[in-house]
C-alpha cells in the first residue's frame, strides 16, 4: 500500500498544512502588529499639520 | 592601592582624611584629584571590580507614574559606576541654567556658570574630549547646539591601573556604606560610617562589617543612590541629621525623549546640512549630527524650559512622501520642492527633542516597602513629565517650527498632540528618557529650599558632602556628565582650600 496515498493520512495532512497555515499567517500578522507598534507607527496619534509660510500655498 | 576589605576582623576601623563612597565620574575624579595633591583618600565602592549581578541587584526598585527604565538597568554597580555603559555625549550646561528665570518656578543655581568655566578644561581633559564650545547662530531665534562626544571614557577602565600605585589613594571595593554615626551632638554630626564588604575569595561566610573614620566623607554614588543613602541614614539616624529632611529626594530630573515631528531642510541650510550624520551603530564616526535649539531671548520671550531639537536624517522614501503630500497641501511650495527633490537639494528627516524638566517637588526619590539584602529599603521612584513639561516643549516645538518657516530654512510638520491639548503626550516606549539622574539633593542657598550648599556640603553638617548630578537645582537639556566632573573638580578645590592643603 501506498502509506502517502491513503486518504486517512492525506485528509491528515491537508488538515495539518491547513492548520499550520493559519497559525503562521497569524504569527506573521502579530509580528508585522508589534514591529508596527516597536516602531512607534501604530502610536502616532495622526498625521500631524504643517507650520507653513502664507506664500506657500 | 586596591585593599581588601573582606580580611578586615570583625570591628575594624580604617582612617582616611577624606572618605568618597562612589567610583563613578564623581567619585573617582574627585579621589584622584585630592589623592594628587597629597590628601590621604579612601575612596569605597559598592560594586566589584568588574559587573557583577548579584550586586547590581542592589540597585531594583520599583517607579511609580510614567513609564521609565529598571533602576537595575539604568545604572551600574560597579568600579567606574555608570560610565561603565554612558553614550559619551558632553556639553557644559548653557548659562540661562543656572539663572532663576521668570514664569520658571524653582529655577536658578546658587551658583554661575561662570563659576564652573575654570574646571571646564580639566573636565574636558579628563573626558578626552576638546574644550571649544561654539554655538553659532543658526537664524535669528535659532542656535546650533554643539555636543562633544567622549571615546566614551570608562572611568573603571581608564583609571584601574593607576588606582593600583597612586600614593594616597585607597580603593576598597565590593563595600557598601549602611550608615553613619553621629561623633558628637551638634551640627558636626558625621564622624564614621559603617560599612559592610561581601565576603571574598580568602574570607567565606557573612559581610565582613567595619568602620571608617574620617573628617569629611562624601557621598557620590549617582543620582539616585545619594538620595535614597542620605535618607536612609537621616532615618536610622531619627532624622536628626537633617532638619529639613523632606526635601530629600525631591525634584528629580530627567531628560524627557520624545518625538515632535518631521522636518524638510532647504537649500537654504546646506551648510548645516554638511554636517548632518546618519544616527547607526556607528554614528559616532560618522561627524556631528545637528542639534538645534532656541535662544535665550526666545526662551524668555515664552517663558520656556530649555531644550534640544534633534534633526535625523531619514530615509530617501520617507522625504518624498513629505514632498508629496506639500503638493497637495501648498502647491506652491510643493512644485518648487519637487524640482529641488530632484536634485537632491532638500533633506528630510525626523525631530526629536529632548528638554529641561520642570523641578516638581513631587517628583522623588523615596525609600520604599521592600528592602535589599543589605536590609536598606530599595528605591521608589516617582516620576512623571508634568503639564508645565508638556506645555513648555509644546510652545517650543512650535516656535521652533515658525522661526524654521519663517527664516527659510525648511518646514516642519508637528504631531497633533503639540497644539490639541485634548490629545495625550504619547510616551516613547523606547526611550522615553535618557537615562539622566538628576536632583534628589538638590544645590541650594539656604536649607528651606534644598539638601546642599553652593560648597556641595549637606546644609546643618559640617563634614558629609555630596558629588554628582543629584545636586542639580536644575537639568537644562545638556547630557548631565561633564557638569558632574567639572563639579567634582571644583569641589576638590574647596576641600584643598578647607583642609589648607
Amino acid at each position: 500500500m501506498n502509506y502517502l496515498r491513503d486518504p486517512r493520512i492525506m485528509q491528515l495532512a491537508r488538515r495539518r498544512r491547513v492548520r499550520i497555515g493559519r497559525r503562521g499567517f497569524l504569527g506573521l500578522g502579530l509580528a508585522a502588529i508589534l514591529g508596527a507598534v516597536w516602531r512607534g507607527q501604530a502610536l502616532r496619534p495622526g498625521r500631524g499639520r504643517w507650520v507653513l509660510r502664507k506664500d506657500d500655498v | 592601592m586596591f585593599v581588601d576589605a573582606s580580611i578586615f576582623p570583625a570591628g575594624h576601623v580604617e582612617r582616611a582624611r577624606i572618605c568618597i563612597f562612589g567610583s563613578g565620574p564623581a567619585g573617582m575624579t574627585l579621589a584622584l584629584s585630592l589623592a594628587e595633591s597629597g590628601i590621604d583618600v579612601l575612596l569605597v565602592e559598592g560594586g566589584g571590580l568588574e559587573f557583577d549581578a548579584e550586586s547590581q541587584a542592589l540597585y531594583q526598585g520599583t517607579v511609580v507614574g510614567d513609564l521609565y527604565f529598571g533602576l537595575d538597568e539604568t545604572r551600574l554597580r560597579y568600579f567606574g559606576g555608570t560610565s561603565g555603559h554612558w553614550g559619551g555625549a558632553c556639553r557644559p550646561l548653557d548659562p540661562q541654567d543656572f539663572v532663576a528665570r521668570p514664569g520658571r518656578p524653582e529655577t536658578g543655581w546658587p551658583i554661575g556658570a561662570e563659576d564652573l568655566v575654570p574646571y571646564l578644561a580639566g573636565a574636558c581633559e579628563i573626558l578626552e574630549i576638546s574644550t571649544q564650545f561654539d554655538d553659532p547662530a543658526f537664524a535669528p531665534g535659532l542656535v546650533w547646539q554643539d555636543f562633544h562626544f567622549s571615546p566614551p571614557v570608562r572611568f573603571g577602565d581608564k583609571y584601574l591601573s593607576y588606582c593600583e600605585t597612586a600614593p594616597n589613594l585607597r580603593v576598597c571595593p565590593s563595600s557598601s556604606l549602611v550608615n553613619m554615626l553621629p561623633r558628637n551632638t551638634g551640627p558636626a554630626a558625621i564622624g564614621t560610617a559603617e560599612v559592610v564588604t561581601e565576603p571574598g575569595e580568602v574570607s567565606e561566610g557573612d559581610h565582613v562589617a567595619w568602620k571608617v573614620e574620617a573628617e569629611i566623607f562624601v557621598l557620590c554614588l549617582g543620582g539616585i543612590e545619594n538620595s535614597r543613602t542620605l535618607a536612609w541614614i537621616n532615618q536610622q539616624n531619627g532624622r536628626r541629621l537633617i532638619r529639613e529632611h523632606d526635601l530629600i529626594g525631591r525634584y528629580w530630573m530627567e531628560h524627557p525623549a520624545t518625538w515632535i515631528g518631521e522636518a524638510i531642510l532647504f537649500d537654504n541650510a546646506r551648510e548645516i546640512l554638511d554636517q548632518i550624520a546618519f544616527l547607526g551603530p556607528d554614528w559616532r564616526d560618522q561627524g556631528m549630527e545637528l542639534y538645534l535649539g532656541l535662544t535665550a531671548g526666545k526662551q524668555d520671550e515664552n517663558a520656556l524650559l530649555n531644550v534640544r531639537f534633534l534633526f535625523l536624517e531619514q530615509a530617501y522614501a520617507s522625504t518624498k512622501q513629505l514632498v508629496s503630500e506639500l503638493l497637495c497641501l501648498a502647491p506652491t511650495l510643493g512644485y518648487k520642492l519637487a524640482s529641488a527633490f530632484d536634485r537632491n537639494l532638500i533633506c528630510g528627516g525626523r525631530l526629536e527633542a529632548m528638554w529641561e524638566q520642570t523641578p516638581d517637588p513631587a517628583n522623588r526619590v523615596a525609600l520604599g516597602e521592600k528592602r535589599d539584602r543589605l536590609g536598606i529599603p530599595q528605591v521608589e521612584l516617582h516620576w512623571r513629565v508634568t503639564d508645565t513639561d508638556r506645555k513648555s516643549i509644546a510652545a517650543s516645538s512650535l516656535e521652533f517650527a515658525r522661526l524654521f518657516a519663517e527664516h527659510d530654512l525648511g518646514r516642519v510638520r508637528l504631531v497633533d498632540w503639540i497644539d490639541d491639548e485634548t490629545i495625550p503626550m504619547p510616551q516613547n516606549l523606547r526611550h522615553p528618557a535618557h537615562h539622566h539622574h538628576m536632583g534628589g539633593t538638590r544645590m541650594s542657598a539656604s536649607p528651606e529650599t534644598g539638601v546642599v550648599d553652593a560648597d556641595l556640603r549637606v546644609h546643618d553638617l559640617d563634614n558629609l558632602y555630596v558629588g554628582g548630578s543629584s545636586v542639580f537645582p536644575t537639568s537644562g537639556y545638556a547630557n548631565p556628565t561633564l557638569t558632574i566632573v567639572q563639579l567634582s573638580l571644583r569641589l576638590a578645590d574647596h576641600l584643598r582650600t578647607r583642609l589648607a592643603v
